[in-house]
């Protein structure tokens, strides 16, 4: 097992296990010099922490491990290990492995199992298999392991320690020079009785598995013990020097080796299908062997305590077994008395095992040094890799100790526990009232906000509610008020009339004793506005009573006015005067309060246009409020026109023209009169002959729109003006904007398309107007169109110019003066030579070809002679700037000098920096300024913080690590 | 290892952790919790190098973000004066109008000396409290202007050309007859630079502190006046000049000829580093505009022209148009307007519309007119300093006496080593560009061409033999010449079409390289525009347009 993972793992695993083994090495260092019995113990129990290390997740049976694994336990399998690990190719076969096998690793099955990883388990096998042969002889070992099995469930577990049985020997015995047991094993590897090389936890075991899947199930039963073990296995660490110990003991046992390896094999190969208990009894009872007793050799049927294998360890590391002991919970006075008798028979033992070459065993310590070295460098990870991305580091880095105890007054309170009794009280307080804790508090505050807000938010939707129950019955809400309105103001007026027709008989003096009477009657009954005590009342009063109190106030002025009309005495009201002495209003009063409702109706619904939500907000919902609604409307302003109408009846309606209203729209259509009008337009004349028009009557009493008697009308009665102005086919009209609908006339579409245009039009002006003033930039001009616009501009300036310099004729004298400068510049060829210049600079700089060839030499001279190519070693090239790839190319005004400036050079980076991949960043890491002329007092600062602080004076201690 | 034993350990390791991350970490005054959109170089491999260049990336951001909340602070906006109505013109304005228009302290401004003793040239300091005027006879002149508190009054009792200030008031130089001298506040002569010979021109570069001085006899020459060396002359073989103009961005003197041409000058070339032919007769003013970081000049030759050239590319003559009055000298503001005095007034234009390239000559839209009613205008100089924002760091018109002297050190400790004038002054620490030299020429007998071993290439080239140069940012520079050598099919068939279309790229390019002041101006419109369709959108939402104050910097944290 712990061979298997180990190999096969990680390196890092074994280097683990290394390091821990080295440092139970060191700490055991004077034990190991002089190596006793005692010793072994002790170092195996190193080792098997080792192994333990080297396995991480499964810490395994750990004394059981020991009992049983007598010559073969970890130990040596960590040892073979190593050994492998530096002779790699010791036995020369190391991957030859057949996959079969002999029975012997049938018996081991337990072996397999414990990785659970059949891969890796798979190839170490392999592999150690080979190592395992020359070992066969010294299997004695493996008696035990089915001895155990029938020791009963308790030493369940202990049946998987013996996995480990064949294989652990192996180098150890090659180490010793015992390798010459191989042929044997040959011949029992040709044996018919096979097993597949490492089935693992095989799901399907054959028959052959039989034992192999038993310490499988017995693992898993015992997995819950295994796995309170792991502090076991720290105490039981076991070292290679131990175990190369204990195995020179073991093999000072002789006798034992083919005798087991004999009987071992029996029971494998009868390979029936009996139940495995039985078989397992009888393997028992072939094995029974009687050995020494003691933690190494259990005597037959006798059981084994863990007590016993514990019992050598007492005495060389009392320490150590007092730790195993308590985590096992075994009676240590128990152990003791044992321990003693036992460990007698151990030190009769044998001699120790030849240590490993001092250069593995140097190497394995170096190994172990770095892991333990690494493993305490890790733990500064963290704090070094924030130190080293810090942008700032203020040293020292930790804040002195004295400040390092300092807690914060959020950790206090954490920490903190009541003591005394009031604190106790103080806080038992705050609890209940849930307000021990800041999310407490929170909460609290929380819900008690909230409590205090509920109110509002029932009122609030309470409000909603209201809104939508008003929102869907208004138009119905508003066409039922509008009927009673109409209703009552119909039926008062009737009534006046007909009272006045009945009081009308009486003659004019009456009628003056009569006003008079009803004059002093009006005074009584008013109250005294002085009156301040009144006032002050009116003011304290509640609300409702306020309301009460207005309408007071209406009533009072409606009164005062009635008053002064009847002192007075007008004569157009005169008549309605008499109207009062039933102490009925007059019906222009009534008309008026009519419109006045009417009004305020129909400003409710005007301002409550609000933007609703849900269904309301809806499209074909909004319509149909709308068109309720000016149902509504148009019921009104029928009424109104109709009140209005009565008075300018005559005026109004052109003779021989029906005026109807269908559905919002007016329509006025050539018919005959039904009813005869009156000579006289007399407003009396009229309310005569105006009764209480029925909806089917054909012709209505409706003043015509765009007649021109409207005006006059609305003249008459100044306030009707304003629902004069909006009678008429009216579209109902929100606050904003004009709804153009199909009822509206052409006339009124076209004032407002009119109107529209209008809009449109200042709104291009006023952007017009915006754009001159800011920027006179048009895109898709080109440069020569701007003389235009620009000539009107200048012309004026130039006006202006000549406006001041009136009287001198400057214009005509400047145009002089030009000529005469073209004049006495022109021959002065400063284009040319300017030309020649740049020519000249261009042919300097240019790359060039010089010809150093000697004249004379290498030629012939002559008459006949023929000029000769220079030879190209002679010809020079002197590098220059081309002229297409100068900075004034294709500028004729201008020579830009190409050449280096050397003095200034010396302030420029020739390459690019190290960090840097490219240009472009390591500009933009030069283009920030960080003076202060450039930057903000704090940016500033940032840009040259230093990377480093630290303070005068103050020493700098190392970091300490804090536990 | 055990499950508990390693939580174990990772608690240690969070508490050793734990205890350096105050002071690994930023003081908390420097923290910038904003989000800033800032590249991230996932590309980049190497982690050290990404973290570097985003850090990079981000504190410029941060900066940038910092200087435009600071300068939200600057509540006050420099302005001109704007037409009402269409009827309306600037230029009718008249300089009584803007005194009896313009603030009290503004129109207090406005002062007029009457001096005999010829044309005189005038120059201010700096910080635009002191002013020095020389007449050609030898009337020499230093005063407080705003409060007329006279430093020195000089009679030289000989012809003087020029006069300029040197690092601040208490020094002065003037160009006489024969040499410059040097005298110092109260006009007490400290130095005769007989260096310099018939002087003709002068100007003193303040971050180099040198005094350039440009003669009869055509040199060019230099003095340190911190050390007082005659730093270098160069002889422009051009003959007398009698136009001067330093470009306050990158300290380049500019020279105005006889023959036309303008010549731009550096301490290290002994030829001119750009020679450009400006005007058919000789040059009589030059200027350079100081607001748009030297990149706009002006000049001004007797053949009665004015010319404003864009001095990053030298495409020609951005505007030009003939001044009345023969010979005109020209000054731009260190706000970007730009003052001809021609004839018999003063004429005054304003950005953008004076760098908006035009074809043909017309005048620019004038700004403001001032006529005076003597000839010639020889001297036109704008006074620093007069808008509200000024930068006291750099130049303070209220300075002390102690703060004038600790500006004095400041600037020595500050001055700038007179190499590293260049036409570029962002050259240095910059990379060297690749090198123009070529030594292919036509008679090439078709040798292989020669290749440079991988160990000599410079690095960059050999990152892109590794394949390790990081290729996505790459400078359009760069990429322009391989753009040069497609043939017209291939350019056909490397066409982008669509988004990333080639001639969006072009703009892109062109955008980004060249930044015309149309462009400006069409973004800044562009920009308002949203703005306003945003406030729109925002009133109609009902919210209340809010302008921004300054203490608004405070509520974002």
């Amino acid at each position: 097992m712990a061979r298997s993972t180990s190999s096969k793992k990680a390196p890092q695993a074994r280097a683990k296990a290394n390091a821990a083994g080295y440092l139970k090495r060191h700490s055991s260092k004077p034990k190991t010099v002089t190596p006793t019995i005692d010793d072994v113990y002790e170092l195996v129990e190193n080792d098997a922490g080792r192994r333990r290390k080297g396995k991480g997740k499964k810490p395994r049976r750990e004394t059981v491990e020991l009992e049983y694994d007598y010559g073969e336990d970890g130990a040596r399998d960590d040892l073979e290990e190593d050994s492998d690990r530096e002779q790699p190719r010791l036995f020369g076969e190391g991957d030859e492995i057949a996959s079969e096998d002999d029975e012997e690793i049938d018996s081991d099955g337990a072996f397999e199992d414990i990785d659970g990883d059949a891969d890796g388990f798979a190839g170490v096998f392999s592999r150690k298999q080979t190592s395992a042969r020359p070992k066969r002889a010294v299997r004695f070992a493996d008696v035990d392991l089915n001895e155990d099995e029938d020791s009963g469930e308790a030493q369940a577990e202990e049946d998987e320690e013996d996995l480990n049985s064949d294989i652990y020997i192996d180098i150890l015995d090659v180490l010793d020079g015992k390798g010459e047991v191989y042929h044997e094993d040959e011949d029992s590897d040709t044996e018919p009785v096979k097993k597949p090389p490492i089935p693992l936890r095989d799901p399907v075991p054959t028959p052959h598995d039989d034992e192999e899947m038993e310490s499988a199930d017995e693992e898993s039963e015992s997995a819950d013990e295994d796995e309170e073990m792991p502090d076991q296995d720290d105490e039981i660490d076991t070292s290679p020097e131990a175990l190369t110990a204990l195995h020179a003991f073991i093999n000072g046992l002789p006798a034992d080796a083919p005798s087991s390896s004999a009987k071992r094999k029996a029971p494998d190969a009868s390979g029936d299908d009996a139940p495995r208990k039985k078989r397992a009894l009888s393997a028992l009872k072939e094995r029974t062997q009687v050995g020494a007793e003691g933690e190494f050799q259990v005597g037959a049927g006798q059981k084994l305590a863990l007590a016993d294998l514990l019992a050598p360890l007492s005495s060389a590391e009392p320490d150590a077994l007092r730790s195993v002991e308590q985590s096992l919970g075994v009676d240590t006075a128990m152990v003791r008395p044992k321990t003693t008798g036992k460990k007698v028979k151990a030190v009769s033992g044998g001699a120790l095992a030849v240590p490993l070459p001092l250069r593995a065993q140097d190497r394995v310590d170096r190994e172990a040094a770095y892991e333990a070295t690494k493993e305490e460098v890790r733990k500064w990870d963290d704090t070094m890799k924030r130190i080293r991305e810090a942008e700032h580091l203020s040293f020292p880095l930790q804040a002195p100790k004295d400040q390092m105890g300092r807690v914060s007054n959020a950790q206090l309170t954490a920490k903190f526990k009541p003591t005394t009794e009031l604190e106790s009280a103080v806080s038992r307080l705050l609890t209940t009232a849930n307000l021990a804790q800041d999310t407490d508090i929170q909460r609290t505050e929380n819900t008690l906000m909230a409590a205090k807000l509920s109110p509002e938010e029932v009122a609030r939707r309470r409000n909603e509610l209201r809104q939508m129950r008003e929102l869907a019955f208004r138009g119905e809400i508003k066409a039922r008020r509008v009927a009673k309105i109409k209703s009552k103001t119909y039926r008062k007026i009737a009534r006046g009339k007909k009272e006045r027709r009945e009081t009308d008989d009486g003659d004019d003096e009456e009628g003056a004793t009569q006003r008079e009477v009803n004059r002093a009657r009006e005074r009584a009954g008013m109250r005294i506005k002085r009156n301040a005590k009144w006032n002050r009342s009116r003011v304290e009063g509640e609300e409702d009573e306020e309301i009460g109190t207005r309408e007071e106030i209406e009533n009072e002025l409606e009164r005062k006015e009635r008053l002064t009309r009847l002192i007075r005495g007008d004569k157009d009201d005169g008549s309605s005067d008499e109207d009062e002495s039933g102490g009925e209003e007059d019906e222009e009063a009534i008309k008026r309060s009519a419109f006045d409702e009417l009004k305020a109706l129909k400003g409710d619904g005007e301002t409550t246009q609000v933007k609703q939500k849900g269904v309301f907000g809806m499209k074909f919902m909004q319509d149909a409020l709308k068109r309720r609604d000016t149902e509504a409307n148009e019921v009104v302003d029928d009424f109104i026109k109709e009140m209005a109408g009565e008075a300018e009846e005559d005026d109004g309606v052109v003779p021989g023209v029906i005026t109807q209203r269908t559905g919002g729209r007016v329509s006025h259509r050539p018919g005959e009169e039904t009813e005869s009008k009156k000579p006289n337009p007399t407003p009396t004349a009229d309310r005569e002959h105006s009764p209480p028009p029925p909806p089917a009557e054909s012709k209505r009493p409706s003043r015509p729109l765009l007649s021109s008697s409207s005006a006059p009308a609305a003249e008459q009665n100044p306030w009707l003006v304003p629902t004069s102005s909006s009678s008429g086919p009216k579209a109902p009209r929100t606050k904003n904007d004009v709804i153009v609908s199909k009822d509206s006339k052409s006339m009124d579409k076209a004032r407002h398309k009119l109107a529209k245009n209008e809009k449109k039009l200042d709104v291009v002006a006023s952007a017009r107007a915006q754009d001159d003033e800011i920027v006179e930039i048009q895109m898709g001009k080109t440069l020569g169109d701007e003389d235009d616009d620009a000539d009107s501009e200048v012309d004026a300036q130039e006006q202006a110019l000549k406006t001041q310099a009136k009287g001198k004729k400057a214009d005509v004298k400047a145009f002089e003066q030009r000529d005469l400068v073209a004049l006495a510049f022109a021959g002065d060829n400063v284009v040319r030579d300017f030309e020649q210049t740049k020519q000249r600079e261009i042919a300097s700089d240019a790359p060039r070809e010089v010809d150093t060839s000697l004249a004379g030499w290498g030629s012939w001279g002559g008459p006949s002679t023929t000029k000769r190519k220079p030879k190209p070693q002679f010809i020079k090239k002197i590098p220059g700037v081309a002229p297409a790839d100068r900075a004034d190319h294709n500028k004729a005004h201008i020579i830009i000098s190409e050449k280096r400036d050397k003095k200034a050079a010396k302030y420029q980076v020739k390459d690019l920096p190290y960090p840097y991949t490219s240009r472009a960043q390591y500009e933009r890491s030069m283009e920030t300024p960080i003076g202060t002329e450039w930057n903000t007092r704090v940016a500033f600062q940032r840009g040259t913080l230093p990377k480093v602080i630290k303070k005068m004076g103050v020493v700098i201690e190392p970091l300490e690590k804090l536990a | 290892m055990d499950a508990p034993q390693q939580k174990k350990r990772k608690t240690s390791h969070n508490l050793t952790a734990e205890s350096v991350v105050q002071r690994s970490s930023l003081p908390r005054s420097l923290r910038f919790d904003k989000d800033l959109n800032v590249p991230a170089y996932n590309h980049i491999p190497n982690k050290k190098l990404r973290a570097q260049l985003s850090r990079n990336a981000t504190q410029s951001a941060r900066a940038k973000a910092l200087l435009d909340d600071a300068e939200m602070l600057l509540t006050e906006e420099p302005g001109l004066m704007q037409p009402e109505n269409d009827l309306e013109r600037t230029w009718r304005v008249d300089q009584t109008d803007i005194e009896h228009g313009a603030g009290q302290d503004a129109g207090r401004g406005r002062r007029e000396w009457k001096l005999d003793g010829g044309p005189y040239r005038s120059r201010y300091t700096r910080n635009g409290r002191h002013l020095a005027i020389v007449g050609s006879m030898g009337h020499v002149a230093t005063f407080d202007w705003k409060t007329g508190t006279l430093h020195s009054e000089l009679q030289l009792q000989e012809t003087c050309r020029d006069i300029t200030f040197l690092h601040d008031h208490s020094h002065f130089a003037v160009a006489q007859k024969k040499y410059v001298f040097i005298y110092d506040r109260d006009g007490v002569e400290l130095h005769c630079l007989k260096a310099h010979v018939e002087p003709t021109r002068m100007e003193f570069l303040p971050y180099h502190w040198l005094l350039a001085t440009i003669g009869n006899a055509g040199y060019l020459k230099y003095q340190d006046t911190s050390t007082g060396q005659l730093l270098t002359e160069h002889r422009t073989k051009l003959g007398a000049s009698s136009a001067m103009a330093q470009n306050l961005h990158n300290a380049v003197i500019n020279l105005g000829h006889q023959n036309g041409c303008v010549t731009l000058w550096t301490p290290n070339l002994p030829h001119p580093a750009v020679q450009l032919l400006a005007h058919l007769g000789p040059v009589t003013s030059i200027s350079v505009d100081p607001s748009t970081g030297g990149r706009y000049m002006a000049t001004a030759g007797r053949d009665s022209t004015v010319k404003v050239w864009d001095c990053r590319n030298w495409k020609g003559a951005i505007r030009e148009w003939s001044a009345r009055g023969g010979a005109a000298e020209v000054e731009w503001s260190a706000r970007g307007a730009l003052a001809v005095a021609s004839g018999g007034s003063v004429n005054v234009y304003t950005s953008p519309t004076i760098q908006q390239p035009i074809h043909g000559s017309t005048q620019p839209p004038l700004y403001l007119t001032h006529p005076i009613p003597h000839r010639p205008l020889v001297s036109v100089r704008f006074a620093p300093f007069e808008d509200p924002n000024f930068d006291s760091s750099e130049a303070d018109p209220f300075e002390n006496r102690k703060a004038r002297r600790e500006k004095e050190v400041k600037a020595l400790l500050d001055k700038i080593q007179p190499d590293m004038i260049t036409i570029d002054p962002d050259f240095v620490g910059s990379l060297v560009e690749p090198s123009k030299l070529s030594i292919t020429t036509t008679s090439s007998d078709g040798k292989a061409a020669e290749t440079i071993p991988f160990a000599r290439l410079p690095r960059l080239e050999r990152l892109r033999a590794q394949g390790k140069a990081d290729e996505m940012e790459v400078d359009t520079d760069d990429a322009a010449p391989d753009a040069q050598k497609l043939t017209k099919e291939e350019k056909e068939r490397k066409k982008m079409r669509g988004k990333g279309k080639s001639s969006k790229r072009h703009l892109r390019k062109q955008l980004k390289k060249v930044i015309e002041p149309t462009s400006i101006a069409i973004r800044a419109k562009v920009e308002k525009q949203r703005e306003e369709r945003k406030a729109r959108e925002k009133e109609a939402a009902g919210e209340k347009p809010k302008k921004r104050s300054a203490l608004d910097r405070f509520a974002s944290g």
